[in-house]
């Protein structure tokens, strides 16, 4: 088992061992990255295929299913089709910018996964200030959709992109404050400290996943939201919007340029994802300790896949946010429920100490007071009523 | 292997950072915002250098991430013709050049006889993050705190100075 | 941290969050009398300061924030500057137009961050109150957002000012870099081996740079008229002692705390600056028209009269700034409530005409102002040059018999004195004979103007008549630094 465990890590050690010592760092690290590379390469590919046939069954029809069995190498299909079309790029646009922006958009990505604990000693590189590292990476992206959107000169693509921005800049707030007492919990910016942080079982048997603490469900909640609208998914699509802006900042895109855009928000959501998984959901632990034989990076992977399964789940059930709707839930309800998750935290970390009977039962009666009220009183204050029709300034 | 990457990353920031104030090609402000945002990038590769990732991640985060950003959006919202159609002054670029020289010719000068960097290597330890927040925290807990006042100023000032009905 | 010691300050920060929370809850009628309130509540602090006086001084906060004598004496400046301000912000209420809660807010934490200043013992500290101070004033200059004038001196402010603080951090950088530590203490007992180095010399001349900005001293004196012309008055009057004063307490904590090893040295240049800045504000102000413009130029004058107190590099110098800051309180404190009354939309010199007639109070206080801004006795300003030549003439005296450099600078200070006495002296013309004034109707002074303009009167007076106290005062406080 310990073999099954480890198989990756001993694989590369074996590999890297077969390069000439001076050349064995480099090669070390392109197998890391090759690995990385391949694995979330496919994932993008499978992703896309299960988020159509899952929409399509949950919107009562097939899904693609005329390429291959079952409709499996459709995303070949679709890789091929983009490769061959046209790239066409407006004459007004500005070249450069224009052509940089996907690959702005895609390069990025990539490194946050470099952080990311795959399984046990499974991460590309053990950082000090991990996390901080993989938001730094994050807010890279607005910068990428400014370049796709203003280079274009197109008004769709500015707007889109005024939207997208103005969308991420927001929620990179609670998302990033949502994080910050998993932070306090394991005293550590490192990822895998982090998930170590997260091992044992409290009374022998619930497992101590942040996501089973009040303030880290809580916490999940905020992060699961601001995740999905970091990464532009439904129902946080509006930079996007078909229906009113063709389709934002892509608009003046094709072919395999449009293609990296969609790579690249592809696995903005899946590092997101795996950061959720690594925060709250305990990283690679199992959910129990009869479970453990099986491999680490088997539980990493499917906490993960079920976390996207929910994304898509997601995206066909929820109607489109309001961009106005959109601000202000992020700013008028994320931000204040996680600044008062903070809180709870640091009220639940402070009574850790508790010896008493009925302690633990104690804490969480302490912190669910703390958010419970809140959780109410803010969603109450945001609903406001019944909602006004928008004023808009420019256009009447 | 360090040296080389030092001075990639420093010449890198100069000649990004002076491409942002004066570009002979264009004087459209959003390659200045670009080559600012590699200035940035560049000087966050030297924090790495010195063993200060927090600091590298901090930089990038704030300046790139949030403070690009803003800039970036305010660009979006203006309509900038004009500015581009702005010639660069004779005058302007002279008296830059001159104070420049003035202050780096000072800063050479000053140098050359300076023995800078004695004694700092004790402080290379506190680039890691506990080091960093024990400092932030104990040491420097008055400004730090200090700081969340200015932040409170900022925000009033901003909401005040922007709002669009006042009562 | 020991927090008995910020008692001042935690004072005024919670003045303020508090208005701004009550602010919340006030119908728009009753705002003046949260300005009340808070003049009310700087009051009880400023009394407060008196019970703290005495004591051996102490440093805390990590050696970053020092309790003495200078700064005792400047925190109770800076409260009696708050206390004026707000009081003319409540008769200056109608006319910002949004947010006088706020207003008020802001006002306070730029107190605040003075009062920091004042105590500041470490370069980090330092520059934290100075960006408080400087952030607030960005809010406060452009408050009048519909009024043009007051956001382009707003942008201007926000503009050079950033462009010192840029130098100040580049200053304190290489400072830090030289001495490994930004504690003054630290940097002064480092102060020999230091001073060896060139590099330390040149980030201590930056940091000075970026002090100049606040004080408004050459070379980056420019904004003064602008800004002062611009900005809301209570607001140009913070600026105008305030702001200068706080520029003050950080230069003679820097140059006599944490270098005095490098202050003997730089007797010539700040001399230098000193008679730059006096020529360059005497002689500007002389065309000028508007007269908050004009205070901006005099006050730009004034700064290079107190650096020759600085640029004395004695006791007896320091002690002299104190004492003239203080008489320049009441004084522009007076000549900016009589604005705040007068000039209501119009703020040229000619406005004033007939003043004598309209309200001789107004008018027999702001030729008082303008007298002993003028330096003649026996007023508060009178007193602080007079103490300030003396200073540096003792200097002179001290020097070696050969170097006439200080004799000079008194020379040129003269002749800038007797500049200044001819556009002090329009401005009471305008007031007392002018031909045909266009508006005879009296002023109603309310109570609110009559009671601090009064205590400034007299104030102004007893500074200049008996400044045995606050000579004392100042002479005591100056025994926090070393020359």
């Amino acid at each position: 088992m310990k073999t099954l465990d480890q198989i990756f890590v001993l694989t590369q050690h074996w590999l890297t061992g077969l390069a000439p010592a001076a050349l064995q760092p480099l090669v070390s690290m392109l197998l890391i990255i090759a690995a990385l590379m391949a694995v979330f390469g496919t994932c993008f590919a499978l992703t896309t295929i299960l988020e159509r046939k899952t929409l399509g069954r949950m919107q009562n029809r097939y899904g693609p299913n005329r390429v291959g069995p079952f409709g499996l190498l459709q995303p070949a299909a679709d890789g091929i089709k983009m490769l061959t079309k046209e790239d066409i790029v407006p004459e007004a646009a500005d070249k450069a910018l224009h052509f940089l922006a996907p690959l702005a958009l895609t390069a990025p990505v990539w490194l946050a996964f470099a952080v990311l604990p795959f399984g046990r000693n499974m991460s590309a590189i053990e950082l000090d200030a991990g996390i901080l590292f993989f938001f730094a990476i994050g807010s890279a992206s607005e910068l990428a959709v400014f370049m796709a959107g203003w280079s274009s000169q197109n008004k769709y693509s500015l707007l889109g992109a005024m939207r997208a921005i103005a969308q991420m800049i927001s929620y990179e707030v609670p998302l990033v404050l949502a994080s910050v007492p998993v932070l306090m919990a394991a005293g550590s910016l490192s990822l895998p400290e982090i998930v170590r942080a997260q091992s044992g079982y409290a009374l022998g048997w619930i497992p101590r996943w942040n996501v089973l603490t009040p303030w880290g469900a809580a916490g999940f909640g905020v992060f699961l939201v601001a995740a999905a609208a970091e990464s532009n998914r439904c129902p946080f699509d509006l930079p996007e919007g078909e229906s009113e802006l063709i389709a934002g900042f892509l608009t003046e895109y094709s072919g395999f340029k449009y293609a990296l855009f969609f790579l690249g928000e592809y696995l903005g959501l899946f590092a997101v994802t795996g950061l959720g998984v690594t925060l709250f959901l305990g990283g690679w632990h199992a959910p129990a300790s009869w479970l453990e034989w099986l491999p680490s990076w088997g539980w990493f992977g499917a906490k993960f896949s079920a976390l996207i399964f929910l994304f898509i789940w997601m995206r066909a059930t929820l109607p489109r946010l309001r961009l106005d709707q959109l601000l202000n839930f992020a700013w008028k309800f994320l931000v204040p429920l996680a600044l008062i998750d903070l809180v709870a935290a640091a009220a639940w970390l402070k009574s850790g100490g508790w010896q008493f009977a009925w302690a633990l039962e104690t804490r969480w009666l302490l912190c669910a007071t703390l958010l419970a009220p809140a959780y109410v009183c803010l969603g109450r204050h945001w609903r406001g009523g019944t909602p006004k029709p928008r004023r808009y300034h420019y256009a009447q | 292997m360090e040296p080389v990457f030092f001075y990639i990353f420093a010449g890198l920031t100069l000649l990004c950072g002076g491409l942002v104030i004066a570009n002979p090609f264009t004087r459209n402000p959003v390659t200045s915002a670009m080559f600012l945002f590699l200035t940035i990038l560049s000087m966050s590769g030297l924090f790495v250098l010195l063993h200060a990732f927090f600091l590298a991640a901090v930089q990038v985060l704030v300046y790139a991430g949030a403070v690009m950003v803003l800039f970036v959006f305010v660009i979006m919202l203006l309509d900038l013709k004009e500015e581009e159609r702005r010639r660069m002054k004779l005058a302007a670029v002279v008296l830059g050049a001159v104070a420049t020289g003035v202050i780096a010719l000072a800063m050479i000068g000053a140098m050359r006889h300076s023995r800078v960097g004695l004694g700092l290597e004790s402080n290379v330890a506190e680039g890691s993050t506990i080091a960093l927040g024990k400092n932030l925290f104990a040491n420097f807990a008055l400004p730090f705190e200090l700081v969340s006042l200015l932040l409170l100023v900022a925000m009033i000032g901003a909401v005040l100075l922007s709002k669009k009905d006042l009562r | 941290m020991n927090l008995s010691l910020l008692t001042l300050e935690l004072g005024v920060i919670g003045l303020a969050l508090a208005l701004l929370l009550i602010d919340l809850w006030t119908p728009p009628a009753l705002t003046g009398r949260l300005g009340l309130a808070a003049a009310i509540g700087l009051l009880l602090i400023l009394a407060l300061s008196w019970n703290m006086s005495g004591g051996p001084p102490v440093v805390g906060c990590g050696g970053m924030f020092a309790r003495d004598g200078l700064a005792l004496f400047f925190k109770r400046l800076f409260l009696a500057v708050g206390v004026l301000v707000v009081l003319m912000g409540v008769e200056y209420r109608e006319r910002l137009a949004l947010g006088f809660g706020e207003f008020n807010v802001i006002l306070l934490i730029a107190l605040a961050g003075m009062m920091f200043a004042a105590s500041a013992n470490d370069f980090v500290l330092l520059f934290v109150a100075m960006e408080l101070m400087s952030v607030s004033f960005y809010v406060l200059v452009s408050f009048q957002r519909s009024r043009l004038p007051s956001l382009e001196a707003g942008v201007k402010y926000l503009i050079l000012s950033a462009l010192a603080a840029a130098f100040l951090v580049f200053g304190i950088a290489l400072i830090f870099g030289v001495g490994n530590t930004t504690n003054f203490a630290a940097l002064n007992a480092e102060g020999v081996r230091l001073a060896q180095d060139k590099l330390y010399w040149l980030g201590l001349l930056m940091v000075l740079l970026g002090l100049a900005f606040k004080i408004a001293a050459f070379p980056l004196q420019m904004w003064a008229p602008d800004v002062y012309q611009g900005a809301p008055t209570p607001v140009t009057a913070l600026l105008a002692i305030g702001s200068k004063a706080a520029g003050f307490v950080l230069l003679l904590r820097v140059l006599f705390v944490a270098a005095p090893v490098l202050a003997a040295h730089w007797s010539k240049l700040l001399m230098l600056a000193s008679a730059v800045t006096i020529l360059y504000g005497n002689l500007c102000a002389i065309p000028q028209r508007n007269l908050k413009r004009l205070l901006g130029y005099s006050s730009i004058a004034n700064a290079g009269y107190l650096l020759l107190g600085v640029a004395a590099v004695n006791a007896s110098g320091a002690a002299a700034v104190l004492y003239y800051l203080a008489g320049y309180l009441f004084t522009l404190a007076a000549a900016f409530l009589v604005i705040c009354v007068v000039m209501r939309d119009n703020e040229d010199i000619g406005a004033l005409a007939g003043l004598s007639r309209r309200s001789p109070l107004l008018a027999g206080a702001l030729a008082l102002a303008m007298v002993s801004l003028a330096g003649v006795p026996p007023l508060a300003g009178f007193l602080g040059k007079f103490l300030l030549f003396r200073a540096l003439i003792e200097r002179g005296a001290a020097e070696s018999p050969e170097s006439f450099r200080s004799y000079w600078l008194a020379g040129v200070a003269v002749i800038g004195v007797v500049i200044s006495l001819y556009y002090y002296f329009a401005v009471i013309r305008v007031m007392y004979w002018a031909k045909d004034p266009p508006d005879l109707s009296p002023i109603i002074v309310p109570a609110r103007v009559q009671i601090p303009l009064a205590v400034c009167l007299v104030a102004m007076i007893y500074l200049g008549v008996m400044p045995g106290a606050v000579l004392a005062g100042a002479t005591e406080a100056v025994k926090a630094l070393k020359f």
